[in-house]
């Protein structure tokens, strides 16, 4: 169970969270949806301890984040922009986060099968495409099991083939009954990924309603439509 | 050392032992070296050259390696946030392996050459590499900081540069206009803590305080020796020295805790 209690957040002087209080139960998917500079990134940045709330307090499974690092164990990461050191090879990544996990099996196989990062493998990092970065970044967020999968952006810069690979395995993960936070600008792709959707303006929690829903209440087969319509009744 | 540092510390240092400004940058000095010692007359001559290159060229190098390997590593830094680990883990097993290897690169640089053309005078060539050593550590703790404090990696160089300047270049042009200014009062005192501000200052002191090279010493230099003597002076600098390790590293600790990213 991931809680948000009145989480606030400014950057110097703009506010960017303004008491934010949410709850996202387990083996849920959910996206954070809204415009750009809306707070969504931020507010995962919170979750993970990137970003230090101002106010407010964060607690998953019961316990609140401020404390440990320990919970970030269960959490799997996929930033919006994946970068890692230009000079180590893409095995030396893997290997990296799996010692700092202290993970001694070889789970990223098939991962690495499933994305086709087998030639890779030996190559540094500064010869990789953005796509290509972006397949590693999905299998260090996917090789941990994570009860918790924090995606920003996930399909940005994958091929067809490597969305498709992408989405299977988020449908097993939700499938294990695995807890999905996401964002996206691919609003089409959204009622396949998530059951909820949570809209920030400005900051603020505009709406949090399931995907059914929004759909049936706008009576669209069109996800877009449908959150239009949404937002014209806020 | 944590298990965790020590692997950060390990990946960290192999990524940075494959840079190539940190290849170029060993290359240079090696073959500035290599040639002092060959064209250069005695080693104390040699001493005096290298001298002036490491108090130019090493604070500006470990500035801008500072500052463009933490703005690099930024999205990095944050991927590992996100793994189970402190932040003081990260910050001491990154920093360490970025620093380590620019750290040691003026000291083999310069001792492989002075190993095979000079064999003698070790104490100059200890005081150069410890000198060296602090130099590098302090300005890329430095320029650690100043990645960490602005957003915009411009502003970071801008302000690494600006650092560089004062040190390198400002300063000397102070002592002398307050020297010049001030002669009939009693500063020499107060010129003395001037020199404690500059870390350049001290190493260039207290290398030069071990050479007979009075004329070289300065006005600062000239003032301590006279004061303390060249073993008090000595110990003066490598005091004040280890002042200039901590500050900036505390700075940058400090910054890496609170940083949002």
């Amino acid at each position: 169970m991931i809680e948000f209690h009145n989480v606030a957040k400014r950057f110097g002087k703009i506010p960017v969270l303004h008491g934010i209080s949410l709850t996202i139960e387990p083996g849920r998917a959910v996206a954070v949806l809204g415009p750009n500079a809306s707070g969504k990134t931020t507010l995962l940045k919170c979750l993970l301890g990137l970003v230090r709330p101002d106010a407010g307090e964060i607690r998953v499974d019961g316990l609140s984040i401020a404390h440990s690092p320990d919970y970030r164990r269960r959490i799997g990461y996929m930033p919006q922009q994946p970068h890692f050191p230009e000079n180590l090879r893409v095995v030396e990544v893997i290997e990296l986060v799996k010692r700092v996990r202290g993970i001694t099996t070889s789970v990223e196989l098939p991962y690495i099968e499933r994305f086709h990062l087998g030639t890779e493998l030996q190559k540094p990092v500064r010869a990789l495409s953005g796509g290509t970065r972006q397949k590693l970044s999905a299998v260090l967020a996917l090789m941990i099991a994570p009860h918790i999968l924090i995606l920003d952006e996930p399909t940005a810069g994958l091929d067809p083939a490597a969305t498709r690979a992408f989405k299977t395995e988020l449908s097993q993960h939700r499938a294990r009954g695995s807890t999905i936070l996401l964002t996206t600008h691919v609003l089409s792709e959204v009622p396949e990924l998530v059951d909820e959707v949570v809209f920030l303006l400005e900051g603020r929690l505009a709406f949090r309603e399931s995907v059914a829903a929004l759909m049936t209440s706008a009576n669209s087969q069109h996800f877009d439509e449908a959150l239009l319509y949404r937002l014209q009744q806020t | 050392m944590t298990p965790t540092i020590r692997t950060l510390w390990e990946f960290q240092l192999r990524h940075a032992l494959r840079s190539r400004w940190l290849l170029f940058y060993s290359a240079g000095l090696f073959l500035l070296t290599t040639l002092l010692f060959r064209f250069g007359g005695t080693a104390e001559q040699v001493v005096i050259s290298l001298l002036n290159v490491i108090l130019l060229l090493v604070p500006l190098i470990s500035l801008l390696y500072g500052v463009l390997g933490m703005s690099q590593a930024r999205e990095f830094l944050e991927l590992m946030l996100a793994q189970p680990l402190h932040r003081h883990e990260l910050f001491w097993g990154t920093f360490a392996g970025m620093v380590l290897p620019l750290m040691l690169a003026a000291p083999l640089s310069i001792g492989v050459p002075w190993i095979v053309l000079v064999r003698e005078r070790w104490e100059l060539f200890s005081t150069l590499a410890v000198g060296a050593m602090a130099l590098t550590l302090m300005n890329t703790a430095f320029g650690v900081a100043f990645a960490l404090w602005w957003e915009e990696r411009l502003h970071a160089v801008g302000t690494a540069f600006a650092l560089w300047f004062a040190q390198a270049v400002l300063y000397d042009s102070i002592a002398l206009l307050l020297g010049l200014l001030l002669h009939e009062y009693p500063i020499e005192r107060a010129l003395l803590v001037l020199m404690v501000l500059n870390p350049i200052d001290l190493v260039r002191v207290a290398t030069l305080l071990q050479l007979d090279a009075a004329a070289l010493l300065g006005y600062t230099g000239a003032l301590l020796r006279h004061f303390l003597g060249s073993l008090g002076g000595l110990l003066f600098c490598a005091v004040a020295l280890v002042g200039w390790l901590l500050l900036p590293t505390a700075l940058a600790v400090r910054s890496f805790l609170r940083k949002d990213f």
